[in-house]
């Protein structure tokens, strides 16, 4: 009785607080969920074709990641092609549609705001290591579902707040506020039709990005990429 | 046995989970259009600012609507608070963290409207995304201060319930930033805490206020041997009650305010027999009389802030009924010039910007005021649609108008739909003071009735523009009339005595019931007193306490509604705010009290009787709301009789919160049925079995819901809230459909209803600098809805074919769980347009996405989802009135299909031209032909389609873009080309003739 009465204490002196362990007991259902650590520390390099879906138009897109060293978006829309590069160092992107007609050097918080993308593994995979902190920010209802909220902050600085569903223990929505134009705007993704994956794990074929629905239809793990599709100029 | 037993579970189990335990999420595309006004805002009741990241962020709480925050000084807000209690009495900013705020629930500008908190909340990043931390029993929170030298400090002063004995009133404190709590100074269960101030500099040092204070629905007291200022020098663990200086006998509201930039001064504004501002240069210890006027001491129970600048220590602010500053330290005051914009009355927040005092927000009874000269000149944010409406009706015009009054903020019309959206300058005034019920003349709106507090009711004649007083004057006979803080008007159908006369009745009550049938020229009491005209309830004209307050907010033994059965105008429904519900069958002559047959049900005795609704369809089904939060009891009150009155039932639900206000039974289907509360909008499917708070139509979860009205052409449900404004849900046919509907379906295709050929008008539109808010219009396009019992994630297709089975257009359906609503714009599939170049914001690139209108017709809706087919059929039909003829509709598809052909031809010349170049290109040791060819089409190309164009300010005409502008043009026209114009297309005909000519020499 005593020593269960110290070790309690213990926990305490060391800061481990209710919420954290909170946090981790709905981090640790998620990644069983999406089909445990390893599957996803397996992937290396990942090849994700599919197409975005805006206003009844499809646009084919081609998405290439090598795990922390670069990804690349390539789509198509009437003829003109929109690229995205992200390297931990640098990033471009190109979208005649936005008036980039060429690939343009991203600026200092662009690429900030991006860093995290290089995880292809996912962002709650060994999130202590990676540097990320997190935090448990209650229950919620959307949709009449109800969620647990996690605030998982990266080691870029980048905060997303995660909404897990209770009853499947996946993600059914993140949210992060991104600056427009100098303004905090709320920005949520829908996370929908997890389907498994080649080596067992688990992903969304459907993200809702509210105007924008990307479909995945063919994912490809550990392909051989060529890195120098990273280089922007 | 029991294997059977087994498997009978296992099957009832399964059949459980199929069963769709349904919540409002399953009809959000019934959402509302929120329709302001921020012409007229609201009551604010706190305001707190920090800056960062050279941004200044604003958080606005509001008495009903919430918490708005900014981003940019006020130019802009959003509401980050909608899913809470819309009741803001305190907010606090952590110091040096704009990210963590702390905000109270419960205003504690204690007038007789105020609504009730339910506790004290916390966000950690900035207002997306909230916590609630406790003192869920506090009911009204005035002040949240963080211990500026440890911000895991937090002091929280509680006055505690208004209505009722409480003992969580008084002042709290957290030691871990909000997790845990501590009521560290509690003096009795009608005492609570009104105020706190801290040391900037030595925050062990905390003054404390304490109120002795209670209302009754008939009067209210403030002050009483309770009340007392306190001192603390050891962070609270230990106080001592201050009395040297201050004045004898006792206090009521007093409020304490230590000088920022010398904190060894403190300011108390202190109600007692001669209220007064009182000095302390002490920290508090010891005080003297500064100043006494009026302005300083209207009203403590309403007006408690008290400012000092935070870096001139003689400057201070009392914005109270009109804004007072001093520049001497407190001892002369004078008003705030007000050239230019003068401030709404009645102000309960100011927030000084410390980085730059010249800066300031001011929070009245109408919304948020910024100075940037220090008060000398102001400028009003037309951006907080937060305005707070007693009640809503409705005109029969085209687009009907709304009509309501406003909580400080006089009476009010505005158009349902306007050009461009319904915007700040499209509401206009229909007269001053609060403002409550406002009727429209049923027949034209050419008069409209509306009132101020205590019965003040004039006719607004709409035509000239001029106002009537109609108010009922004392007949012979007849005791002094007691009319409500809110007096009923009300209107009701009447047979016509003659041809062209007005036929409708109009109603108003004081402890009398009167009827006018000429428009509120003369008035007929139709009733004994129908109120308990208990004296002992009848106390308004003591009320006030310390400081004498009567200004009818507290008359008693009043008529509070009124319906009349809208097929027999004999039988008349009363109900007062002291629990009489009286019923006439014979026009007025003899009265029945049917009070104690409702108190079978167990709802309380003498409760305010808030709605009456008599049901359209069955006049002996009749609802009533009553709410008795004026004894301190919170609970939602709704019965029901289904035999005119003589039985009744009680509707209850785990979903309700909030005392009642309004129930509508819907006019087409009786078992939908709409509750508006105090913190909440219900709606059940099931004739009130059920309820579902409404969370997913836009409306706030916890909205003081105050007024319904469902409108009888439109079929819309127009909502007035009492803190963010009037709310429109378009058209319940949906709900009504889903409300008969058997929900465990996978899959349902409502009735698809005609659509008459119309647009919303778009013009004449107000300057966009004049918007502030602005409220969408409905929309005008055939709509289909469909319902899911489960999300799907394939996609659902919907497929529109012409009465000669031709497919004319997909549209991609939404696959959300519940109700789904798709929107056809009357468009047939957009045509291919010839590639290459850039097309970015042209013609060309829009002439892709635009398919040629339909004509009027019949045309069949396929759904496709989940694999099967659902099919339904829709009439289009011309709308000549508005001159939108079949025969006109008809010419413009004639002439937009043409085009559309065009636009395709190009593309496959110029799809050919490209393959050929491709292939040419790519040949190794062309000869001299294919050379010359190669050249040829490269040239022919670039006459075809803009090859140049390099950015949108670059615009190359090709013949891709000739046509492309031309298709545009009349694929978005709603009439024809005329005749001179139309003969444009057969020039660009023969042109392609040509030029496909010219590839085809080439080609050869």
């Amino acid at each position: 009785m005593k020593k269960l009465f110290l070790s309690a204490s213990l926990l305490l002196a060391l800061g481990f607080s209710v919420s954290a362990q909170t946090a981790d007991e709905i981090i640790a259902k998620y990644i069983t969920a999406i089909g445990g650590a390893d599957k996803w520390r397996q992937i290396k390099s990942l090849k994700v074709e599919g197409q975005a879906e805006v206003q009844g138009l499809a646009i084919p897109f081609t998405m290439q990641a090598v795990h922390m060293k670069g990804t690349r978006v390539d789509a198509e829309f009437q003829g003109n092609k929109i690229i995205d590069i992200v390297t931990p160092t640098a990033g471009w992107s190109q979208n005649p549609f936005s008036g980039k007609s060429g690939l343009t050097a991203l600026s200092e918080e662009e690429l900030k705001a991006k860093l995290d993308d290089l995880d292809i593994q996912d962002a709650f995979v060994d999130y202590k290591a990676k540097g990320s902190t997190v935090e448990f920010l209650g229950k919620d209802e959307e949709d009449g579902n109800e969620y647990f909220k996690v605030k998982i902050t990266s080691k870029n600085g980048n905060e997303r707040t995660y909404f897990f569903d209770t009853k499947t223990n996946l993600a059914y929505k993140t949210e992060a506020v991104v600056k427009v134009q100098g303004q905090e705007v709320k920005s949520s993704i829908k996370y929908l039709d997890y389907q498994t994956i080649e080596n067992g794990a688990k992903m969304p074929f459907k993200t809702d990005l509210g105007q924008l629905l990307q479909v995945v239809k063919k994912v490809t793990l550990n392909p051989t990429i060529d890195e120098t599709i990273f280089k922007g100029n | 046995m029991r294997t059977y037993y087994l498997l009978l579970t296992f099957l009832l189990a399964t059949a459980a989970q199929s069963q769709v335990s349904l919540n409002s999420s399953y009809y959000q595309v019934m959402s509302a259009r929120a329709l302001g006004p921020s012409t007229m805002s609201g009551r604010i009741t706190a305001i707190e600012g920090i800056t960062t990241d050279n941004q200044l962020n604003l958080y606005v709480g509001t008495a009903g609507g919430g918490i708005w925050k900014s981003q940019n000084g006020g130019q802009t807000f959003n509401p980050v608070f909608d899913k809470y209690c819309q009741s803001i009495g305190a907010i606090a900013i952590e110091p040096g963290n704009g990210k963590v705020v702390y905000v109270g629930t419960g205003e504690s500008n204690m007038r007789n409207s105020v609504s009730i908190g339910d506790g004290l909340y916390k966000t950690t990043d900035g207002g997306a995304n909230w916590q609630k931390i406790g003192l869920d029993s506090t009911e009204h929170i005035s002040k949240i201060l963080i211990d500026p030298s440890d911000k895991k400090t937090i002091y929280v002063s509680a006055p505690g319930p208004l209505w009722s004995n409480s003992s969580h009133r008084g002042l709290y404190k957290s030691t871990d930033a909000g997790k845990t709590w501590n009521k560290i100074l509690y003096v009795n269960d009608e005492t609570g805490c009104a105020d706190i101030a801290i040391h900037p500099q030595k925050s062990n040092i905390l003054l404390a206020s304490f109120w002795q204070f209670r209302r009754k629905p008939y009067s209210f007291n403030s002050g009483g041997p309770g009340s007392a200022l306190f001192k603390s020098i050891d962070g609270g663990k230990t106080w001592n009650k201050i009395r040297n200086g201050l004045p004898d006998g006792d206090f009521g509201r007093i409020i304490v305010t230590i000088n920022p930039s010398k904190p060894s001064q403190v300011f108390a504004i202190v109600e007692a027999k001669e209220s007064a501002l009182y000095v302390s240069d002490d920290e508090g210890d010891n005080w003297k009389k500064l100043a006494s006027n009026n302005t300083l001491s209207f009203r403590p129970f309403y007006f408690s802030t008290l400012v000092v600048d935070p870096k001139d220590p003689k400057r201070l602010y009392r914005p109270a009924f009109s804004f007072e500053f001093s520049t001497d330290g407190g001892l002369t005051w004078t008003g705030s010039g007000y050239s230019g914009v003068a401030p709404h009355a009645d102000h309960h927040a100011l927030w000084v910007n410390p980085a730059n005092t010249d800066v300031m927000y001011l929070g009245t009874d109408g919304g948020v005021y910024l100075s940037t000269n220090r008060g000398a000149t102001w400028q009003f944010l037309n951006n907080l649609p937060v305005g707070q409406f007693y009640h809503v009706s409705a005109d029969n015009e085209k687009p009907y108008n709304i009509y309501g009054g406003l909580q400080d903020n006089n009476s009010w019309i505005a158009p349902s739909s306007s050009p461009g959206g319904v915007v700040s300058t499209d509401w206009r005034g229909l007269g001053g003071g609060d403002g409550f019920w406002v009727q429209p003349d049923p027949i034209d709106a050419g008069s409209v009735f509306a009132e101020s507090q205590g019965g003040e009711m004039y006719r607004i004649d709409m035509k000239r523009g001029l106002s009537f007083d109609i108010q009922p004057q004392l007949q012979k006979g007849d005791s002094a009339y007691r009319w409500n803080w809110n007096t009923p008007i009300v209107i009701a159908t009447r047979k016509a005595q003659k041809p062209g006369s007005k036929s409708y009745n109009l109603y108003t009550g004081s402890q009398y019931l009167f009827r006018s049938i000429d428009e509120g020229k003369n008035w007929e009491r139709i009733s004994p007193d129908l109120t308990t005209n208990n004296k002992e309830k009848q106390q308004a004209a003591g009320s006030g306490g310390i400081t004498g307050d009567n200004t009818s907010a507290e008359n008693h033994c009043t008529i509070f509604t009124i319906a009349q059965d809208p097929k027999n105008e004999q039988v008349i429904w009363v109900g007062t705010d002291d629990g009489n519900v009286q019923l006439t069958k014979d026009g007025g002559k003899t009265w029945v009290n049917k009070a104690a047959e409702i108190w079978k049900t167990g709802v309380p005795q003498h409760s305010w009787i808030s709605c009456i609704e008599i049901s359209s369809l069955n006049t002996q089904r009749i609802y009533i709301t009553l709410e008795n939060h004026m004894y301190g009891d919170h609970g939602t009150y709704v019965v029901m009789s289904a035999d005119g009155g003589n039985t009744w039932k009680r509707f209850t639900s785990s979903e309700f919160t909030g005392f009642a206000h309004v129930i509508r039974e819907d006019i087409v289907n009786e078992k939908l049925l709409f509750l508006g509360t105090e913190m909440g909008l219900f709606i059940s499917f099931d004739a009130g079995a059920t309820w579902m708070r409404s969370k997913y139509q836009n409306i706030p979860w916890y909205a003081l819901v105050r007024d319904i009205k469902i409108h009888p052409q439109t079929n819309d449900l127009i909502i007035a809230t009492h803190g963010r404004g009037i709310y429109i849900i378009d058209n319940l046919q949906p709900l009504r459909e889903m409300s008969k509907a058997n929900l465990n379906s996978d899959f349902i295709f409502f009735p698809v209803q005609s659509f008459t050929i119309d647009y919303s008008a778009q013009y004449p539109q107000p300057s966009a600098n004049l918007y502030g808010w602005y409220g969408d219009n409905t929309v005008l396009a055939p709509t289909f809805y469909y319902y899911l019992k489960q999300r799907s994630n394939d996609a659902v297709k919907i497929e529109i074919f012409d009465a000669n089975n031709k497919s004319v257009i997909d549209i991609n359906g939404s696959g959300l769980k519940g109700l789904n609503k798709v929107y056809w714009g009357l468009n047939s599939r957009p045509p291919k347009v010839a590639v290459g170049g850039m097309i970015a914001q042209s013609s060309m690139q829009r002439a892709g996405l635009v398919g040629p209108r339909v004509v009027p017709g019949k045309y069949k809706v396929v759904i496709k989802a989940d694999g099967k087919e659902y099919v339904q059929s829709i009439d289009i039909l011309p709308n000549p009135q508005k001159g939108f003829s079949l025969q006109e509709a008809v010419k413009l598809k004639e002439q937009a299909t043409r085009l559309f052909n065009l636009e395709e031809k190009l593309f496959y010349l110029v799809d050919t031209t490209d393959k050929t170049i491709a292939r040419l290109t790519a040949k190794n040791g062309k000869n001299e032909k294919e050379a010359k060819q190669l050249q040829q089409l490269t040239d022919l190309r670039k006459e075809l389609i803009e090859t140049n164009r390099k950015s949108i300010f670059f615009d190359e005409t090709k013949f891709r873009k000739k046509i492309s502008d031309l298709y545009l043009t009349v694929a978005t026209a709603i009439e024809p080309l005329s005749n001179s114009k139309a003969s444009a297309i057969g020039i660009l005909e023969k042109e392609f003739v040509e030029w496909k000519q010219k590839v085809d020499d080439v080609l050869k």
